[in-house]
This record gives C-alpha cells, structure tokens and sequence, in this order.
C-alpha cells in the first residue's frame, strides 16, 4: 500500500507489502526486506536488514505515533487507499479526496440514487487511478463541481451521502 | 504535630510530596478541579476532594476552597508545591490565620522577596552583590539614572516574573518607549507598574543556590543547580554541580545565599537565584518555594528536601552542619513537556495512549501523568521530570542520552526528541554554554529523519487497523466541509 508519510517539513513516498510475518518496505527509492512480530504489551520487534529493534506505534486519525531508534515521533499520512475513505457523521456521510491530482470523471450527478460500492468519482494522481466508490446505498445530496480535468485537492470533499 | 498533609496542586510535583509524606507515615489529602479526576496525585492520596472546575481561580487558586478542603479533612498543614499559590503571602497568612501549617516560609518572607525591587535593595544593603542598577523605584531624572548605568541595560517590572515587563534597551533612544511598553505589561500582568533598571548581562549563565533554613535561624546551603538551558525564559535541562564554575566562587556562592537567607530570617526550603558572568554573579531573585529542579540536588546531596520542608514546619531543627553537606558526583534532569520544539515550543495537549518510562540504576522518574489520561491546555505541560545521577557528568549525560531513549510516550507530541539531540550536542557536552544556548544552537530545529525501522513501525501500526472507515463529527473545525468549495447542490 502507497502512502505519503509527513515528518517535520519532509515527506517521503512509501509502499510496505506484508505476507505472514515479513514484509518490503519502500521509502522514497531505497528497499528494505524485514521481519516482524507483535509483543503482547503491543510492541513491536522488527528485524531490518538483520539489525532488531523494538518499537510501539499508537494512531489517531492522519496521525502515527510511533517510538523507535529512541525517538518519539509523530508521522502525518497525507495519501490513504482511495476506496477506504469514508467520513461518517450520524447517517451522512462524506467522501474526500485522499490525493491531490486531476478529476477524471463524476460517474453520476446530485440527486443519483447509488448502491454500495458504486464507483462516483475517478481521480488521477501520479499516472495512477483512484476510484472513490460510495460507502453504502443512499442517494448522492452534493457533488463536487469541479470541471472533469480541474484540479482537486487532498482532503477537498467530493461527495456527500443522504439516505434514501 | 503534622499527621495531615494536604497538597495544593497537581501534577508531579503533588506526586512527589505524597509520596514524600508516605515514607513518612503521614496521610495525605489531595485537592483537585474536575478535568482531573482520574489523574495520579487524585489516585495516589488517602483522601481526594474535588474543588472546582479547570479554571485555576476556581479550584487550584481559591484561598477559600482549598483551606475549606483542609478544614474539612481535619488537615493539620498545607503543601504547595510550585506555581500555583506557593508564592503567594497571602495565602500563606489566611492558611496559618485558619490555623494551618503553611509549609513554606513566613508569609511577610514571601511578600519581601516577590517584590524585586524591594527585595533587590535587602539584599544589597546585606551585602550580596545585586545586578547594577538603580536599587529600587524608578523615579528622578530617568536618563540620567540610565546612563550611570550605561547600555545596553534591562527595563524590568518589580512585581516581575516569567519574562512579562521586561525590556533589554540598547541605546538612550530606545528608553522611553521600553519603559512605557514594559509598564503597560506589568500594570497588566501584575497591576503593579514599579520598574527597576538594570545594567543587562548579554552572556550570563543561570546558576542558583539551595538553601535550607530551620525555624531555629539554622541555615545551610545543598550547593548549586545549574539551570542556563531554558527556552522561553524557562529552564528545561538543569545539573549540579555546575561545570562554569571553580570551588572558589561555589564556596563564595554558598555562603553569599545562606547570607541572603538569614538577612530575611529564612525558614524553610528556598532558592536563591544568580546571574553569572565573567567570574561574577549577581543576585536575581530568591524563590521562596520548592523548585522544579530540586531532584538534582537531591540526588548530589543524599538529602530528602520535602521530608526536610515537612520536619521544618513541624519545628525540628535541622540535624547537620554546612560542613555534613557534601557534593557526590553529577546528576541532570530533564523537563518532558508536551510542547512542538518545531513550532516556537506551542503547548501540545492530547490525550497519552502508551507510556514506558526508563529504569535502570541511578534513574528517576517525576511523573505527573498515566496512560489514558487527557493533557489538556489548562495546565502547565510539564509531564514528567526524568532526573539521572552517574559519578561524572559525562558519564551523567550518557546515561541521562540512554534513558531518554528508553523514554516511550505516544499520543501526543512531547520534547523528548530535541531532550536528547541536546545530550547529544558538542557545546553541550563541553559544557559551553549561556542562558541564549538554545536560540544560539537550536533555533530551526527540526526532528531527525525517520530509520526505516520508523517506517516500518509506522506502516505496520496502519495496517493493523480497519480498513473501511474513517469519522469525523461534521462539527470538527478541521473537516474539509468547514473550508469553502465549489457545490452542486442537490435541491
């Protein structure tokens, strides 16, 4: 899974693979192959290029707290898996741009009825596409009106949800 | 006879008096305002009452509130701590009036030593060498008074503290304007306008004296703490002894602050604070309270200074002599505060998910906080004091390095990162430093890159979790819906 991961005033591109208990870490243009395991005090011992450490890791919204190499640290995430972004507030739900890129297309308008799952919004980042799907049935109350090719931004609403 | 303490404040330092009285045998009575019901000192005492709301005023300041607590618990003596009401004379006279032992000094000692300009004209006349300058009020041909003492100098409010009312003026044009901004200041933080000039040191060092003084007019001094690490006009990294100076000018200083002390007819535990420059120190003021820092002199001396404060009150005289008093190796603290070194030190509040404090020998932890406990903007960020003692202070700083590394709390952004590039900095380990070290080394500071390792833990933390959805309350400030965008709108 690709991510933007924010620290201080940097930020590095990153893509982590899992598979059991191993993993491949890509930060910016360097990989890493690794090992981990889960500490039941909810700790973590990673193996990395044969060097072991232990670290601990807590997250609130955008935000990662993690401790290791003895440094507390606060990472942002700035991309999220597109289809995951759902906010939810009391039966209405909001669906935002999880990248800065391009506006494909707006598969429906405002007043669509929509079952779950339905693609709503494709967006183009990086020469890559991300389809924003709806969260569940409802029927769409706003949509954004950005021209198809405008540029969106990260965090920008692209649709609301009401129910039916 | 003392057989119940209670303590007026929270955090750490209400932490470490319980604890303080525990060893003692005596019961402790904690007093707190409704953000703090869960916290430690609220869980750790015998007995705990509620009094009030966040508000300082309303709970942690009001006379009558924490005196009525006192009442009401059958307390036979108040602790205050630090911050709060511990300086406040009177307090210090309505807690005794209602027949409580106030620990702490005399209220009239307090009420002298909190006015700087009285109390820098005391200790002149006792012969302790004061900051040159005009020894009291403002008043005269102002100019004049300014250019005996020559510039640049320092416009500073009497009533002063926390660097409010205070001004450095360079040169004779810039007077007026700094006596009139720095009045305003002070009139509005202290409602007291009284100035006082003085000659403005530009490399000083932060280095004061602890002293111990028996209602018997026994005083003695535990050496010194150096403190020139701050940032805001606030320390955060503090040592004894202090590597600037020689065992000449540390016998001088000794004897200069237990000079100082019986001047005013000193009891109980108290600070006296210098400025020193250029092989000279100057008196700066004189804390009539515990110190923060105070762990550091105990782990040099070997002396207890709450159980002392706490014997003193009673009217025990002290049990040693100033030459019983004895420096054994270094020992360092460190200030963990919730606050963004990145960001000009803001406050950081959030709430603590995960908390491992370092162990090992010659370790201590002060700490105000537990895991699941809210930090909230109502207080001062101080969460903790992590205090370390090794026979030398290279081997202190290693080791103080080490267990800042060990140092886990998660949830909220602390100083423990910029604590340990600190340790880790050349002119702090040469001990080359003034009060300006932080501006001078650290300014533009920013957390190092993150390892893989870093990476790693941070991806695998998001993996762990749900995957399908995110809220957001729609009153959030922060959601997107708050920022204006272009709608269609379904109507």
């Amino acid at each position: 899974m690709a991510e933007t991961i924010i620290v201080g005033s940097r930020s590095y591109s990153t893509n982590i693979r899992r598979s059991g208990s191993s993993f491949s870490l890509q930060v910016d243009d360097k990989e890493y192959e690794g090992e981990f395991s889960r500490l039941n005090d909810g700790g973590l011992e990673i193996i990395l290029e044969g060097h072991r450490s232990i670290a601990y890791s807590e997250k609130k919204l955008n935000e990662l707290y993690v401790f290791a190499d003895g440094i507390n640290y606060v990472l942002r995430r700035q991309s999220r898996r597109v289809d995951s972004i759902i906010q939810e507030d009391q039966g209405e739900d909001l669906v935002v741009s999880p990248i800065t890129g391009k506006l494909l297309d707006r598969k429906v308008e405002s007043g669509s009825n929509v079952k779950e799952g339905d693609v709503v919004i494709v967006l183009e980042a990086m020469k890559m596409e991300h389809r924003l799907r709806s969260p569940r049935d409802g029927t769409i109350s706003r949509i954004t009106s950005i021209e198809i090719g405008g540029q969106v931004k990260e965090g920008e609403i692209m649709f609301e949800l009401e129910d039916e | 006879m003392i057989n119940k303490v209670l303590v007026a404040n929270r955090g750490e330092i209400a932490c470490r008096i319980i604890k303080a009285c525990k060893e003692m045998q005596i019961s402790t009575v904690a007093v707190y305002s409704d953000v703090d019901s869960g916290a430690p000192h609220v869980l750790m005492a015998d007995e705990a009452i509620l009094i009030g709301s966040a508000t300082p005023s309303e709970s942690y300041l009001n006379f009558d509130k924490i005196v009525g607590a006192a009442k009401q618990t059958n307390s036979d003596a108040i602790h205050p701590g630090y911050g709060f009401l511990s300086e406040n004379g009177d307090f210090a006279k309505y807690a005794s009036d209602s027949g409580l032992v106030f620990i702490g000094p005399d209220p009239e000692t307090i009420k002298l030593m909190g006015d700087k300009a009285e109390s820098k004209k005391m200790m002149a006349k006792a012969g302790v060498p004061t900051i040159p300058g005009n020894e009291g009020e403002l008043s005269g041909n102002i100019d004049a008074v300014a250019r005996d003492i020559g510039y640049p100098l320092m416009v500073k409010a009497a009533a002063g503290g926390g660097g409010k009312g205070m001004r450095v003026v360079e040169s004779p044009e810039a007077l007026e304007s700094a006596i009139e901004s720095a009045s305003n200041e002070a009139r509005n933080s202290f409602g007291n306008d009284t100035l006082i000039l003085e000659k403005f040191l530009d490399q000083p060092k932060h280095i004061e004296i602890q002293i111990l003084g028996d209602k018997q007019g026994n005083v003695i001094h535990l050496y010194e703490r150096e403190c020139s690490i701050q940032r805001r006009h606030q320390k955060i990294i503090e040592e004894s002894p202090s590597p600037a100076i020689n065992n000449k000018i540390r016998k001088m200083m000794g004897e200069t602050a237990v000079k100082a002390a019986k001047a005013v007819n000193y009891s109980n535990a108290g600070t006296v604070e210098f400025l020193f420059q250029d092989g000279k120190f100057y008196f700066l003021e004189m804390n009539t309270r515990l110190q923060v820092e105070h762990g550091v002199t105990e782990m040099v001396c070997g002396i207890d200074l709450v159980k002392w404060q706490i014997r003193i009150a009673k009217g025990e005289s002290l049990d040693m002599a100033q030459k019983d008093i004895k420096q054994r190796g270094h020992s360092i603290e460190c200030r963990i505060y919730a606050e963004d070194p990145s960001r000009d030190f803001l406050p950081t509040p959030g709430i603590v998910r995960k908390m491992v404090l370092p162990e090992g020998s010659g370790i201590r932890n002060d700490v105000g906080i537990r895991e699941g406990q809210e930090v909230t903007s109502a207080y001062d960020p101080l969460l903790a004091k992590l205090v370390v003692w090794d026979s030398s202070r290279s081997d202190a700083i290693r080791r103080m390095d080490s267990a800042l590394g060990q140092f886990v709390i998660l949830g909220l952004i602390t100083n423990q990162p910029f604590l340990r590039d600190i340790m880790n900095n050349e002119s702090y380990r040469k001990a080359s430093f003034t009060t300006g070290f932080v501006k001078e080394h650290f300014s533009g500071w920013e957390i190092s890159a993150p390892s893989p390792e870093v990476m790693a833990a941070a991806l695998l933390c998001s993996k762990s979790t749900p995957e399908k959805t995110r809220t957001r309350s729609s009153r959030d400030p922060y959601s997107p819906w708050s920022s204006k965008g272009s709608w269609r709108q379904n109507v």
